[in-house]
């Protein structure tokens, strides 16, 4: 899993990215990006939770 | 007979659906914990990448300055560098022994940081645990709104059969049923536990905001302090006061007789001093600020993760007090229990624990001591915390499985026909 793959190295939108070879500006925009992916997938979750709770009428 | 099948099929039917709707929200959690497993690396790589870039411009301006005053000197830099690095006990050159007092100050903040990121994954982890139970708790109150819909229709239709037939006491019977149905509904206690799962979850998200925001503040704190040993540096190495053109030409002029030598003396052994300062109390201070700064950011979020957990209580003391008040009454109207309110103050007490219990979430708590952490390295934290996350979604993921295939065996001896048929169809 997770522990074999190196620190820097992932898969980013299907492709792999060696975060260690990155300038700092291309982390904080890489950072950014990725902040937004995880704020879409909280909102998603939000989302299926608010509506779980409006077919409860709570 | 028939219709109690069907009415089972339909049970199973809806088990399966609410099963694979917790799966597909299982798979939503994992790609939260993917995303956010992948900031932790970035995390890491900024802290390193900033902590480096910070010390090489530190250097290198340093070395520039040493070049600039070796020039005044007439002096050979490299030739200083190697007799330095040839009388100095450790061989090293002077900017090296000045690059690893700098690194002494990141590796330093880097446990700091560590800590944040270990704490980060961890709250994360308890969220993605909440997320899980309350869409667990939100099918419980469909399920218990259902069974509970069921047996009112039930009892109110036998109510009005039996008043229809003059069997005032069935009615009366029935009535005290429909009130007991009432009073010992789930229904209450898990929409407070809901609710309090919802109010848990958003305390917890801010919790992790203030994280991320601790963990610039610490980029930024390092990066000063770095600057700040390299200002008291300059100040020393700017040893030439400002001269006119006279002095400046018989200075350049007497400076430049055995220049190597006044060069090590003075340019040289100024930053060997400031090392020498840096090493023996600089850093020392800083190493006590930040061991300071990381049992404060300890407490800080035990603090915190108190304070969630007071509010929990407090919902959970409420929604008591309501469930034994009306248990009480229904007790006191069916049976006329003279002690049933004595016996309340225990009974609110022992439910609000029941309740809190429904909501609690177990997450490895942060190493209360600081002292105890070990040595750790950015890999170990981000895979730790990855890891956390991941075998608890497996794991539901897997009970969840079991459950499915449990389901289709059922359903297959129920309808055993449908099943070959289907089967049937696949091929």
């Amino acid at each position: 899993m997770f522990m074999e793959e190196e620190l820097g190295k992932d898969i980013v939108d299907g492709k792999i990215v060696d975060f260690s070879k990155m300038s700092i500006e291309e982390l904080r925009e890489m950072k950014e990006k990725l902040k937004k992916q995880e704020k879409a997938i909280l909102d998603k979750i939000n989302k299926e939770l608010e509506q779980d709770d409006d077919e409860l009428g709570l | 007979m028939e219709e109690q099948k069907k009415k089972t099929e339909g049970q199973e039917k809806e088990t399966a659906e609410q099963t694979a709707e917790q799966i597909n929200f299982l798979q939503l959690l994992k790609d939260l914990a993917k995303t956010q497993a992948q900031l932790a690396k970035i995390n890491a790589q900024l802290v390193i990448k900033e902590g480096h870039d910070k010390i090489n411009g530190v250097i290198d301006s340093t070395k520039a300055e040493l070049e600039k005053q070796a020039k005044k000197f007439g002096a050979n830099l490299e030739k200083a560098e190697k007799d330095y690095r040839n009388n100095n006990a450790s061989k090293k050159g002077i900017l090296e022994e000045y690059r690893e007092a700098l690194k002494d100050i990141k590796d330093s903040y880097e446990n700091l940081m560590k800590d944040a990121l270990d704490e980060k994954s961890k709250l994360e982890a308890a969220e993605q645990k909440i997320m899980a139970k309350q869409k667990q708790k939100q099918i419980e109150i469909k399920k218990a709104r259902k069974e509970f819909a069921e047996k009112e229709k039930a009892l109110k239709a036998e109510i009005h059969e039996a008043t229809q037939k003059g069997d005032l006491k069935n009615a009366k019977q029935k009535i005290e049923e429909l009130e007991q149905l009432k009073s010992n509904s789930k229904i209450n206690l898990l929409e407070t536990q809901n609710k309090m799962l919802q109010n848990k979850r958003e305390n917890y998200r801010k919790l992790i905001e203030k994280v991320d925001e601790d963990y610039e503040k610490y980029i930024k704190d390092m990066k000063d302090e770095i600057d700040k040993a390299n200002e008291d540096k300059n100040d020393k190495l700017s040893i030439i006061p400002k001269q006119n053109l006279f002095q400046k030409i018989m200075g350049s002029m007497f400076s430049k007789i055995n220049g190597t030598k006044k060069f090590t003396q003075t340019v040289i052994g100024s930053l060997q001093s400031k090392i020498t300062t840096l090493k023996e109390e600089k850093i020392p201070q800083i190493k006590k600020k930040i061991y300071q700064g990381r049992e404060d950011f300890s407490n800080k979020i035990q603090n915190e993760k108190a304070k969630i957990e007071e509010v929990v209580q407090s919902m959970a003391m409420d929604c008591a007090t309501k469930l034994v008040a009306l248990e009480v009454k229904s007790k006191e109207k069916a049976t006329n229990a003279k002690n049933a309110v004595v016996q309340g103050a225990k009974k609110v007490e022992d439910t609000a624990k029941q309740i809190a219990a429904g909501v609690a979430v177990t997450v490895a708590s942060t190493v209360k001591s600081t002292v105890d952490k070990g040595k750790r390295t950015f890999k170990d934290v981000v895979g730790k915390g990855y890891e956390l996350k991941m075998n608890f979604i497996q794991k539901a993921q897997d009970r969840l499985a079991e459950k499915q295939l449990e389901i289709n065996k059922k359903m297959q001896i129920l309808n055993p026909e449908k099943q070959s048929q289907s089967k049937g169809m696949e091929k």
